[in-house]
């Protein structure tokens, strides 16, 4: 990846391409935000990710925003705003459980508000 | 649209204060409201120095949208991917679209009827038509 130096003044951007700077000790590095096709998008990644992106996904292009762990790299807890096909996504690991005091066959939406546990039925779609 | 003019004359410097994402005003570098404390968090701050709006923490996988600092209207959305993942914990605040009718979930609108099995509803609209969700108790 290229770097943008100003020899000159021995004065450097951050060293990545694409990636957004922060300034860490009174110099620029590469933050964890970068944008991948210049305007359109803006990406989040952390040291030692492997697999995707994590965090953060504004895709203006696609119309796509995405926040948490919407790769699965680890416990695949994410909202996804879909907005070309106005759609919304949930994801979580566990939030649909069966039995307990439910009837076994049935599936649950687990959903805590202000610190209290419910369940929401879910229908066969 | 001003650019960046990295001048011999005038040196060139970073934005003012640490950790954080610089922005271009008028030629020179700025403090944009994006903080990265450390290298697995991003913030976004406020004037008055606190964070709202976003927060990304990739360590303990916590992810905050909207006002979960309760400034205003606690409208939020939080993400928590520890294990043991709550789904809009906290304040149960979503506005998506809402001028527009679409989906919008009011955390104030959360009722109880007076008796029966189904005590807790969730009210929500659907492109303008409202619905409600009969809430179970979770003893799984």
């Amino acid at each position: 990846m290229a770097s943008i130096s100003i020899t000159s003044l021995n004065t450097k951007t951050n060293p990545t391409s694409l990636q957004f700077p922060v300034n860490i000790g009174g110099q620029f590095v590469d933050s964890v935000l970068y944008t991948k096709n210049d305007q359109s998008a803006v990406y989040s990644t952390f040291p030692g990710l492997t697999g995707g992106t994590k965090g953060i996904n504004l895709d203006s292009t696609n119309q796509v925003y995405k926040l948490g762990d919407f790769n699965n790299l680890q416990n695949n807890t994410a909202i996804v705003l879909d907005d070309m096909n106005s759609k919304i996504l949930l994801t979580g690991l566990n939030i649909v459980t069966t039995g307990g005091s439910h009837p076994p066959t049935s599936k649950h939406l687990n959903i805590t508000i202000q610190g209290t546990q419910y369940c929401i039925q879910l229908l066969q779609y | 649209m001003a650019s960046i003019s990295i001048s011999p004359i005038i040196y060139p410097q970073t934005n003012p204060s640490l950790n954080y994402l610089p922005f271009n005003k008028n030629g020179v570098f700025k403090d944009s409201l994006l903080l990265q404390p450390d290298n697995n968090t991003i913030a976004v701050l406020n004037p008055d120095g606190n964070d709202n709006g976003l927060f990304v923490n990739n360590a303990t996988n916590s992810y905050f949208f909207g006002d979960y600092q309760g400034y205003q209207s606690t409208n939020c959305i939080i993400l928590r991917s520890n294990g043991n993942a709550d789904l809009f914990q906290n304040n149960l605040n979503i506005y998506i679209n809402q001028l527009d009718g679409g989906i919008s979930i009011f955390n104030d609108l959360i009722t109880s009827s007076t008796a029966g099995l189904l005590a807790t509803y969730l009210k929500l609209s659907v492109n303008g038509v409202k619905y409600k969700i009969a809430l179970l108790n979770d003893t799984i």
